[in-house]
């Protein structure tokens, strides 16, 4: 299996008011493969969104490449030039966000918005065939009346119709990469269910980077993950190997703290203290202060990934030395 | 059998909206009806549009009603104004759920925890309200040199523990936390949701625990009541509820949650179609235009709360696990 | 649609009455009012009787109330004090000539503020952006009669390519040559009005556009490959005019009788230049009128710049 996308050893910074740089993702490096739905889960401040942003590199003014690189399908994306990209985006990757609402423009229709991204890539396309590529894409995204809300504004659909359409919107070209930055967050319940049955459908499609805080979403569509914490990815690999076995303390902290639909008695695991902000990164292991395994070794340096079995990897001094890289 | 604390008794409440003559009514909570008895937490489930929010603040009096009682300690408390309200109040509190928005950023976090205590002439002495602030904000595992901080220097976390210290500082018996975790990292949840358990038991509270994560409520409620529409479906004992699911949209929403274990290959119930708007309730049972199992009599007769159980209550003609329904 | 049009015409109109009702209320308790004026002590009582009749002012004053109102809706706005014409002949008279000013500056400050406020919101932050708001606060800072001044010294009086005033030089000519006479003219009075509201133009929609490229939906946008102008233009843009156009309208509607100073100083004969005459000759009649037509233009703009946000705008034209 080929890669789909590639991160090496990827360092992205964001500059404060004064201009002074701090760096957020550390030599953050891993593969999407073909086919493959990889999770990205972290909690707030852990760069995930950062991450999915820089793919396709639409990453905000104060953001910052500080080194490294990002390859898709073997060739640099940082070095592309602005039409290149555009190229990509949204033909070969597209995205969709957390929330539909806002994510929509609100003054031009579904149908002109979703035909918009197929007009872009292929220009010689007449108004019908567009028409009626976007009808067939509604339709198979499950909105029901697909002619009517062509014409119909966002604000006529509902949180789980507009999420359905951006989705549509993203794949209407047949990307071999989507995107999905906590896509099903905003919805309800009951709504998110239907996202996330739609997604698993659509995923066999191609290869799916998925974006998400809620651990259970990524159980489900995901066969890869990665679990971050600020800026760094601690610990990664099929995902029945990490959610089963975790090796990484934070990994194993933050799957007790999810109350279970078990019955469980007595109180949640939780791990002391709260996430850091970015100027408050420790130089060594950024998890160390909050590491019940904390040693003299953590704060020196970064530890570095190392392989633990077949697709199993872990960032974390407790597995230096015992496995190779 | 515990006393009930509180009682709630077909509790209504219809937003008017629109104007010049075309009056429409948003049915946000509709003939409501529960008990609420001491120590235990109750937990109310439901999706937007279930008026779970609008029931907290119905039940504090933060709105007025528009039909129904609200019986607190044998005291009907409905519509009550004035010094006995404020007598009321204290006994009755609410945690909010957006830590960034319900906190005055102008305001020190130690003044705004003192705030009530002043207002309501619990203590007058200004040395014992600081004393009384650091005592709380140890309760809730701060430290008493955050009194003299304001709300930004605070993470989403800390925040909801200052609020909570606040709903506290007049030592109230009902708590009520309206999507108090919601907005939190999942670790971080964890921590409140073990500060409200130990508080629980420390300070002989009685809660009402409101949210939208299935999950969350399971973990910390000895009941459950799932709201939809404005109406209650389903009212039991946690253990019953997820056990011995009656209701179909109970039934939907457990199927909902997405599981962490990979291996559970669950056969998921999708329901199709959005929440209906509740200015136009569906006829009949307001769950069946999407309720899997509706039949003829679910879309023109609207069924009663019936409890088919002992402490197990369900609004359904043809409930599950074969229960008697409406018949 | 239309009902929203409906309803805005109604409500405009209650305003208008309002306003003008107002107006005449307001003018009639001001010290020095038209019948201490009128009435010359040496003039003999049947003289001041019959003086006060044919203005209606021996009427109680709710009298003369209605009489105006009524008047008024057949247009008759009563006679000038000065010259003796009817006050909406008057103002009927100048209203073309400020209307051909309004319209010339509308456009140009369109044309040129637009692009420039977008241009400064692309590159917001930079030296670009930091200029330009820099001439923008000049711009708005400025006393427009100074610069209406400075304007006529250095184009009339020390490079005199242009006129010093008027709308034309008299005898008017024909035709095409009227045309450019009067185009001459109004290029300085013009150019006056205009820098002093493009420069808030480009304030206003560059801070709109600022707050629109903020949003998600321009990042979906890019995330689909739409290149920069289009989003620019077609993403950004509607959104951002929406309050672009409703002050601009608002300024419009002002600018009918706001442009007293720039058209008195260049003798422009419109409703700006005309109030400032009534004022100085106390003719309450035309000053009455004067401000009921300012009250219209400032409805009537209100009223389409309205209708043109709601038109731009589907969750309002849809009432969603």
């Amino acid at each position: 299996m080929s890669n789909v996308v590639e991160f090496r050893n990827f360092n992205l910074g964001f500059k404060d008011d004064e201009g002074k740089a701090y760096n957020l993702l550390n030599d953050v490096s891993f593969e999407i493969k073909e086919g493959v739905a990889l999770g990205v889960v972290g909690e707030s401040g852990c760069g995930k969104s950062m991450l999915s942003l820089s793919i396709l590199r639409l990453l905000p003014e104060a953001a910052v490449v500080q080194s490294g690189d990002i390859l898709y399908k073997g060739d640099s994306i940082l070095d592309k030039s602005i039409s290149q990209l555009e190229e990509i985006r949204g033909k070969h990757i597209s995205m969709i966000f957390q929330e539909p609402m806002t994510a929509l423009n609100p003054v031009y229709t579904i149908g002109f918005q979703i035909g918009e991204a197929l007009k872009t890539h292929y220009p010689k396309l007449d108004k019908k065939k567009i028409k009626e590529a976007v009808i067939d894409q509604l339709n198979k995204v499950g909105i029901p009346n697909p002619e009517a809300r062509f014409d119909q504004y966002p604000h006529q659909f509902s949180g789980g119709m507009r999420q359905r359409a951006m989705i549509a919107m993203a794949m209407i070209c047949n990307p071999q990469l989507l995107i999905a930055d906590e896509p099903t967050t905003a919805l309800d319940v009951t709504i998110q269910a239907q996202v996330l049955e739609l997604m698993k459908k659509i995923k066999l499609a191609g290869s799916l980077l998925l974006v998400t805080h809620n651990l259970g979403v990524v159980a489900e569509l995901c066969n890869e993950v990665i679990v971050m914490y600020a800026g760094c990815i601690v610990e990664k690999g099929d995902i029945k190997k990490v959610f089963k076995n975790p090796m990484h303390p934070y990994t194993k902290g933050l799957i007790a703290a999810v109350p279970g639909v078990e019955v469980s008695e007595g109180d949640l695991y939780t791990i002391p203290g709260t996430v850091p902000t970015i100027d408050k990164f420790e130089n060594g292991c950024r998890f160390a202060p909050r590491c019940e395994y904390m040693s003299e070794n953590c704060k020196g340096y970064i530890p570095t990934m190392k392989k633990v079995s077949e697709n199993h990897y872990v960032q974390c001094f407790l597995y230096d030395g015992k496995g190779d890289n | 059998m515990n006393e009930p604390l509180l009682t709630v008794e077909n509790l209504t409440k219809h937003f008017e909206v629109g104007r010049f003559g075309k009056k429409k009514y948003v049915r946000a909570v509709e003939g409501v009806s529960f008990k609420l008895y001491k120590s235990e937490t109750l937990g109310v489930v439901g999706e937007s549009g279930s008026g779970k929010s609008t029931l907290a603040r119905l039940i504090l009096g933060l709105i007025p009603i528009t039909a129904g009682k609200v019986i607190y300690n044998d005291l009907d408390i409905t519509g009550v104004s004035g010094k006995k309200e404020k007598e009321i109040r204290k006994d009755l509190q609410m945690v909010f759920q957006d830590p960034y928005a319900s906190l005055n950023p102008r305001i020190k976090v130690g003044d705004a925890i003192a705030e009530p205590i002043i207002y309501n002439d619990i203590e007058k002495n200004r040395k014992k309200v600081k004393e009384k602030v650091n005592s709380l904000l140890e309760l809730v595992g701060l430290q008493n040199k955050m009194y003299d901080r304001y709300p930004h220097e605070f993470s989403g976390g800390q925040r909801q523990r200052i609020g909570i210290a606040r709903a506290l500082s007049l030592n109230p018996k009902v708590l009520i936390c309206d999507e108090a975790v919601s907005a939190l990292d999942v670790s971080v949840q964890a921590q409140v949701l073990n500060l409200f358990n130990r508080l629980k038991r420390e300070l002989d509270l009685t809660y009402i625990f409101i949210g939208h994560d299935l999950s969350v409520v399971k973990y910390i409620s000895n009941r459950i009541m799932v709201m939809y529409l404005g109406e209650t479906m389903e009212l039991a004992k946690t253990d019953a509820i997820f056990t011995k699911t009656k209701h179909p949209y109970t039934k939907a929403l457990i199927s909902a949650i997405p599981m962490i274990d990979p291996d559970t290959n669950q056969k998921r119930i999708v329901l199709e179609g959005d929440i209906p708007n509740p200015i136009n309730p569906p006829s009949g049972c307001r769950f069946s235009t999407r309720c899997y199992m509706a039949q003829d009599k679910c879309r023109k007769v609207h069924p009663d709360l019936l409890e088919i159980e002992e402490g197990h209550f369900v609004r359904c003609h043809y409930p599950l696990n074969g229960g008697e329904g409406n018949e | 649609m239309s009902r929203y049009l409906g309803m805005r015409i109604l409500k405009g109109f209650i305003t208008f009455l309002i306003s003008v009702t107002l107006t005449f209320f307001i003018i009639r308790f001001m010290p020095s009012n038209p019948v201490d004026l009128l009435l010359d002590p040496k003039m003999g009582p049947e003289v001041q009787m019959a003086m006060m009749e044919k203005y209606g002012l021996d009427k109680s004053i709710g009298e003369q109330y209605y009489i105006f109102i009524t008047n008024l809706f057949k247009g008759d706005m009563g006679t000038s004090f000065k010259t003796g014409q009817p006050v909406l002949e008057v103002l009927m008279e100048k209203l073309p000539w400020t209307l051909l000013l309004l319209f010339v500056v509308v456009i140009f400050t369109l044309i040129i503020g637009v692009p420039i406020g977008t241009y400064a919101a692309r590159k917001r932050g930079k030296t670009a952006d930091k200029m330009i708001n820099f001439i923008v606060m000049i711009g708005i800072s400025v006393f427009v009669p100074f610069l209406a001044f400075a304007f006529l010294f250095l184009f009339s009086y020390i490079w005199k390519i242009l006129p010093t005033g008027g709308a034309y030089t008299p005898p008017p000519k024909k035709g095409f040559d009227f045309i450019i006479d009067v185009i001459r003219h109004a290029v300085l009075p013009a150019l006056t009005l205009f820098t002093a509201n493009v420069a808030s133009t480009v304030m206003y929609t560059r801070n709109s556009m600022v707050d629109v490229l903020g949003e998600d939906y321009i990042r979906t946008a890019y995330s689909k490959g739409v290149k920069e102008n289009k989003v620019i233009i077609i993403h950004a843009l509607k959104n951002a005019m929406i309050p672009t156009i409703t002050v601009t309208g608002l300024t419009i509607g002002a600018m009918v009788g706001g442009a007293v100073m720039t058209e008195t100083i260049f003798s422009w004969p419109g409703v700006g230049r005309l109030i400032y005459d009534s004022v100085s000759a106390l003719d309450y009649p035309v000053l009455q009128g004067a401000f009921i037509v300012l009250a219209l233009s400032v409805i009537v703009m209100n009223i389409i710049t309205d209708v043109m946000v709601a038109w731009l705008d589907p969750r309002i034209k849809l009432g969603g």
